[in-house]
């Protein structure tokens, strides 16, 4: 069955691959889709998704999300819907500017989630290991504390400090540049 | 709502912090080692510093307040330093990204904070950015980007000149040299000015460098004699993806007619875009897979009328270029005051229509164009540059079916490029050069002599090198030009006005139906010359 799945690599381009998410929604992607993640693409390589991709750690509401990103960015990556037939350089819709920048639009909207959201999202990339998607889910956080001083951030993320007044004192004078 | 004073962070891995923290910057990067234990020294291992500081506004040049103002000034220049010092030398895992962003949102000076030392000694030869870039932890850097940001000044701005250089001694210097780059990756800089050599250097020195973004930059270059322009000349080994916005060269404004010229050598890119003031550009052996070209040229400050714009575009492969409606737009920018557009490119005999789609989008690109150069090879990229001489030493070789030929002549249009209407045909276009093969098998070159002859609407002058004569002769037989051909590789036909040539088209016997419109559309009479190498 493995050797069937290497042998159609060529014809490959089409084939469709199927994700199940934890509460067992079932996804129909084109290869092109999943392999965004590379660890469905390890699982495509090994010939194991047959039947299916079962995702435990993946609800179908952030499966969605995912799928939807990657629909999006695969069509940049391959060129997998490109409008010009004759055109199939792949590399040359990666590069082209102004798609980025409807890219950029997309990603921007994209984010425009709750913050329990974002996070699902964060673990799902990583579990997915689709590195545009975790890089963008993680600035995103980043962009969340940018400014905010320790106290605020601990507010907004209910981070309880366990430092001793005295450790803490510690700390703050080791790195004072970065209180001043 | 459950989600509100949630701990949604903490239940993130170690890995994951560490990611977060990698785009914050550097002082809330350290700050977060107060929030808990856990986080006491996440900050240290996250792999980048992120650099940003904000220049002091600093108005006062006379009187009691200026001195008091100064040393505020460098007081907070200084902590700054220290500070990116301590956030390099912190780091505990490898520092793969270094970004440094000078802000200036109420106009200070930021040269003077990033390159005057502290005694107000303007000779001093003071460089932060430098002796950032030198310290240990900057060493194994994979991606630097250093910016500075003016107000008014944003990424969607630029203007529509270049600026002197007056303009840069409000921004920074980038010396480049002190640095260990033999991991770098990426560069980007903005607002700086540099030095090719430099520059040079750098690319030289980094054999991973695959994107190079110079943003508005001012090139010191140096003159490569007493008598010759400026030039910025940069040879890019590994780079794929090069964008280029030009704020100036060092010389230009002494020569206002010629504002240098920019020369890239680069066997591996992909991508390039440029914007600038007009001027001579050459872009030498890009890759082979050459995908996207972009040249913006900004009309200069010190043209009184429109200069003459000279667009030379070597592309391998013509396909390239051969973009759809909706993406055209996008990817060519108009070029409204190139007069001469010079094409070279290869392509398939197979695919000729994206060819023609190709020189149909350039035509487009350019409303105004005057003459046209195509040269037109069916040879890989290499065999370009030795064009001519293995032309020459093939063309006797070369045994045409007269057939082919005539029927493809009898083939009326090109899939691609007739039926479109394109201003420069209707109104500009007076001149056109042609270089091509015959042996390719879709004759596409003799079309397009066709092409030209019949669409071009005030079409003076056609030159044409076939490399070989055979070509007159189907020309005469088929297309009814008359045209005196010659036995060498080349062909011509003169004429000197409307009256004589309508004089000579009378002699010929017409054959097909479509002579007779091509001669009504003509507005001027032509020339059919041999085109000179």
């Amino acid at each position: 069955m493995a050797s069937a799945g290497s042998g159609d690599e060529k014809a490959a381009a089409a084939a469709m691959i199927t994700l199940i998410s934890s509460d067992n929604e079932k996804f129909e992607v084109t290869e092109a889709t999943a392999t965004l993640s590379q660890t469905i693409r390890h699982m495509i390589e090994d010939g194991c998704t047959d039947g299916g991709v079962p995702l435990p750690n993946v609800t179908s509401k952030i499966l969605a999300r995912v799928i939807e990103y990657c629909k999006k960015h695969a069509t940049a990556a391959a060129g997998e819907e490109g409008s010009s037939s004759s055109f199939s350089d792949a590399a040359f819709l990666e590069v082209d500017r102004a798609f980025l920048e409807e890219l950029e639009e997309f990603d921007d909207a994209f984010l425009e989630v709750d913050r329990a959201t974002l996070f699902d999202l964060i673990l799902a990339a990583n579990y997915l290991d689709i590195k545009g998607l975790l890089n963008l889910t993680c600035q995103k956080v980043a962009d969340s504390v940018k400014g905010k001083t320790p106290e605020q951030i601990r507010e907004m993320y209910n981070i309880v400090n366990d430092l001793t007044p005295e450790e803490e004192a510690e700390i703050r004078r080791e790195t004072q540049w970065a209180f001043e | 709502m459950a989600g509100v004073g949630n701990d949604l962070l903490s239940a993130l891995a170690d890995d994951l912090l560490r990611r977060i923290l990698y785009f914050i910057p550097f002082k809330e990067a350290a700050s977060t080692s107060v929030l808990s234990r856990r986080w006491c020294s996440l900050w240290r291992s996250s792999g980048a510093v992120n650099l940003d500081v904000r220049v002091p506004y600093n108005v006062a040049k006379h009187g009691s307040l200026y001195s008091l103002r100064n040393e505020l000034f460098f007081a907070r220049r200084d902590a700054f330093v220290r500070a990116a010092e301590a956030a390099l030398d912190a780091a505990d895992a490898r520092v793969t990204r270094l970004t440094l962003r000078v802000d200036n949102p109420k106009g200070g000076d930021t040269y003077k904070f990033l390159h005057i030392d502290s005694t107000g000694n303007w000779s001093a030869k003071h460089d932060v950015v430098g002796d950032l870039l030198s310290r240990r932890a900057a060493r194994r850097i994979e991606e630097l980007r250093v910016a500075a940001v003016r107000p008014g000044m944003d990424a969607s701005s630029f203007p529509h000149n270049e600026e002197g250089h007056d303009r840069f001694k409000r921004t920074y210097i980038l010396r480049l040299r002190s640095m260990r780059c033999k991991a770098l990756r990426t560069l980007r800089l903005r607002l700086c000015s540099l030095k090719s050599v430099n520059v040079q250097a750098l690319m030289d020195a980094a054999p991973r460098l695959a994107t190079v973004h110079l943003e508005r930059v001012f090139f010191r270059a140096n003159r490569t004699g007493a008598a010759k322009a400026p030039a910025v000349c940069l040879r890019c080994p590994t780079v794929t993806e090069l964008v280029m916005e030009f704020y100036g060269m060092k010389g230009q404004e002494r020569s206002r007619v010629d504002r240098g010229f920019f020369e890239i050598d680069a066997p591996r890119l992909r991508y390039l875009r440029y914007k600038g003031s007009e001027r001579q550009f050459s872009l030498a052996s890009p890759a082979p897979d050459m995908a996207v070209l972009e040249l913006s040229f900004l009309q200069g400050p010190y043209h009184a009328r429109i200069a003459t714009m000279v667009l030379k575009l070597k592309v391998n492969n013509l396909k390239d270029i051969a973009v759809d409606k909706a993406r055209r737009a996008e990817l060519l920018c108009t070029f409204h005051n190139a007069v001469r557009l010079e094409l070279e490119g290869s392509h398939h005999p197979t695919s000729s229509k994206a060819t023609a789609v190709a020189i149909a989008n350039l035509l487009r690109c350019c409303p105004a164009v005057r003459e046209l150069r195509l040269k037109l090879s069916t040879e890989s990229s290499n065999a370009v540059k030795k064009y001519g001489s293995s032309f020459l030493e093939r063309k006797d070789q070369l045994d045409y079916k007269n057939h082919s030929i005539a029927s493809c002549i009898l083939h009326d249009g090109i899939p691609g490029l007739s039926g479109h209407s394109l201003t420069c045909l209707q109104c500009s276009l007076r001149r056109v050069g042609l270089q091509f093969r015959l042996d390719d098998s879709s004759c596409f070159g003799t079309r397009l002599v066709k092409f030209f002859t019949d669409n071009a609407m005030v079409l003076e002058q056609i030159c044409v090198d076939s490399g070989n004569h055979k070509l007159c002769e189907h020309m005469n037989l088929n297309t009814e030009r008359c045209i005196i051909g010659r036995t060498s590789s080349k062909f011509g036909l003169k004429r000197k006005n409307l009256a004589e040539s309508s004089l000579e088209f009378s002699k010929i016997p017409r054959k097909s139906p479509n002579a007779k419109t091509d001669l009504t559309g003509l507005a001027t009479s032509f020339a059919v010359l041999p085109l000179e190498r």
